[in-house]
């Protein structure tokens, strides 16, 4: 880190912070904090959707993803666009037509009180943990890179946003979120700009594409119908469809943010807005580390990313194995280049035979590197058990620190720590929001000023924060991130949505059976995830059909319930 | 107190009136504006699928 990165990475956060204090100075009422005074623009509300969505997480796991597996996660995302049409369509004029504050208020009115309650729960169980995982991504970067402990790091984050997210409630953290997407988008453009700079001269777009293909890093769409397959065309647009109706429509972490529009033209124009840009932006992100990927076939990579676990483990017993492994690693990048030399020329001249010739030798080449980075893997984990068995999470930041030029370095940083702060700041709000309009003002205080509400929410977000800082302290167990937020939202989300789906189609379905049907499904996916290997994508289905069909049998059996 | 921090629970299931809905600039249509996005949905996987076996 120069002197230019401390000064781009402190200058942004800075601005960040203190623009959400100053426009957060403003004295307001409950609703104002909980609502945002339901005055927000299009285009605002569309990126602070975007910026809740995309945490570090996105930044740091996605990158790293794409050059272990290639771009194929870019399918989870198929669904979102068709999730933003029906939730325009169906469910958003209705939130704005009943004024709800959460999502989980409409529950209460279509069924009971204990059906509010129990969804409002979940949600605040799979949010708090998700929230804990968000503040530790961006943790483990600046831990990596500046040497500090992971505890510190995690209190700086939490305390920072829970600065301004207290200071100026829903309105102040769609704002702020705006300026944080301009961040991480305008840092991950000249990311990508750099990264195919850095590329050998030689080597063209083109070719960095052809070789990353070659390598199987470019099977964007596969529409093999396997349900064991993680990401296909086909849990995209199912399994990514509910996830999306489930995480758009009932979480209050993004039902509060298209809340906040100045009418419902203006929630719509935002979702609408989200459904246009995600794909193709996830797909720029993903690029990215495909393009890391080209990158390290022309430059020797570090045999293991984690580069702090990697000196510790040679250093001790393990090191002489270890060392034995980077020596065989080395050699097998030295006949890469062979290779590479080869398949280069063959793609200038045009020449088919000896194309395929290369491509095959890079394919074993490849598969022997892979190998040894297994094993490296294993030793790792046999010297020191505690070390992560994945490293896909530091490829890029690695890539980061050692080849971009300085102020980029702390513009990278600047971008994980916003995407830290902004997704962190709506899941905050949220979870305060939620705490108090649910639970506290349904069950403890149902009656008292508007001031003492507004408090309440802020306190409650506060504590929300803390424990959410608690949370990340014990994320290090957690092999790959990206993945586990995703899977934590998949177990909760397909329930969830049950339960708002059969509100909204099945007006003959009562509480009683839906909440019953509720805790049948709940425990249904938690046992799928426990004792099967089916995709998490599909927990949302099971999870949803589960309640659908439950309600609607229990609804056959006792029709006259309540 | 305000009507939003009011934890009265909402009582209807219907969906909104149309009265409340107000058309998109430019496409004049929701209808229209719901194809645009999912238009374009089509038109991406088109081409990345397209990427895909160009460059496998």
């Amino acid at each position: 880190m120069t002197g230019l990165d401390w000064l781009v990475l402190c200058g942004t956060l800075l601005a960040i912070v203190g623009y959400g204090l100053w426009k957060g100075r403003i004295r307001q009422t409950a609703d104002q904090y909980l609502r945002g005074g339901r005055d927000l623009k299009w285009y605002t509300i569309g990126l602070s959707i975007m910026a809740t969505q995309a945490s570090a997480i996105t930044f740091l796991s996605m990158p790293g993803q794409a050059y272990e597996d290639g771009m194929g996660f870019v399918q989870f995302y198929f669904g979102l666009p068709v999730a933003m049409v029906l939730l325009s369509a169906t469910i958003v004029p209705l939130y704005t037509k009943l004024r709800v504050t959460t999502a989980y208020e409409y529950l209460e009115g279509r069924f009971d009180r204990k059906t509010r309650l129990l969804t409002a729960f979940l949600f605040l169980l799979q949010r708090g943990l998700g929230t804990g995982l968000s503040i530790y991504a961006p943790a483990i970067v600046l831990s990596s890179v500046l040497g500090w402990p992971l505890h510190l790091t995690n209190l700086f984050i939490g305390v920072l946003v829970i600065l301004y997210t207290v200071s100026g409630g829903t309105r102040v953290v769609s704002q702020t979120q705006t300026y944080q997407m301009v961040v991480m988008l305008g840092g991950m453009a000249l990311g990508f700009y750099f990264v195919l700079h850095a590329l050998p001269s030689e080597v063209s777009f083109g070719d960095a594409l052809h070789l990353a293909g070659s390598l199987d890093k470019l099977k964007l769409v596969d529409v093999s119908p396997r349900f064991d397959t993680r990401y296909t065309f086909w849990s995209g647009m199912t399994g990514g469809l509910f996830v999306a109706l489930a995480y758009f429509g009932t979480d209050q972490t993004q039902v509060q943010r298209y809340l906040a529009g100045g009418s419902l033209a203006e929630s719509r124009l935002g979702l609408l807005l989200n459904g246009l840009v995600k794909v193709p932006m996830q797909c720029g992100i993903l690029l990215v580390g495909v393009m890391v990927f080209a990158f390290y076939q022309f430059h020797k990579p570090p045999l293991f990313f984690q580069q702090a676990e990697l000196s510790r483990a040679l250093a001790s017993s393990a090191g002489a194995e270890l060392s034995q492994v980077d020596a065989e690693f080395s050699q097998s990048f030295a006949r890469k280049q062979q290779h590479l030399a080869d398949f280069l020329r063959a793609r200038h001249s045009s020449d088919e035979v000896q194309l395929a010739t290369a491509q095959a030798a890079l394919r074993d080449e490849n598969v022997r590197a892979q190998a040894l980075r297994t094993k490296a893997k294993q030793i790792l984990k046999k010297a020191h058990p505690q070390t992560e068995s994945k490293d896909a999470d530091y490829i890029f930041i690695t890539f980061v620190k050692e080849h971009f030029p300085s102020g980029l370095v702390g513009l990278f940083l600047a971008v994980i720590f916003c995407a830290a702060m902004s997704a962190t700041a709506s899941a905050l709000n949220a979870l305060g929001s939620t705490t108090v309009i649910d639970f506290y003002k349904t069950t403890i205080k149902p009656s008292a000023s508007d001031r003492h509400y507004l408090i309440a929410a802020k306190l409650c977000t506060v504590l929300w924060g803390v424990l959410a800082m608690l949370f990340a302290t014990f994320a290090q167990l957690v092999d790959n991130l990206i993945q586990a937020v995703n899977i934590l939202g998949s177990i909760f989300y397909g329930p969830t949505l049950g339960v708002f789906l059969v509100g909204f189609f099945l007006p003959r379905v009562k509480g009683n059976v839906v909440f019953v049907a509720l805790c049948v499904a709940q425990l249904a996916v938690i046992l799928t995830f426990a004792l099967s290997s089916i995709g998490f994508l599909w927990y949302n289905v099971i999870g949803c059909g589960a309640v659908v069909c439950l309600a609607l049998v229990g609804s056959a059996l006792a029709p006259s319930d309540r | 107190m305000t009507r939003a921090a009011s934890s009265e629970p909402a009582t209807s299931s219907e969906p909104a009136a149309s009265s409340e809905e107000e058309a998109p600039p430019i496409f004049g249509s929701w209808n229209r504006l719901y194809a645009l996005v999912l238009g374009s949905l089509a038109v991406t996987v088109t081409l990345l699928y397209a990427l895909s076996k160009v460059y496998s």
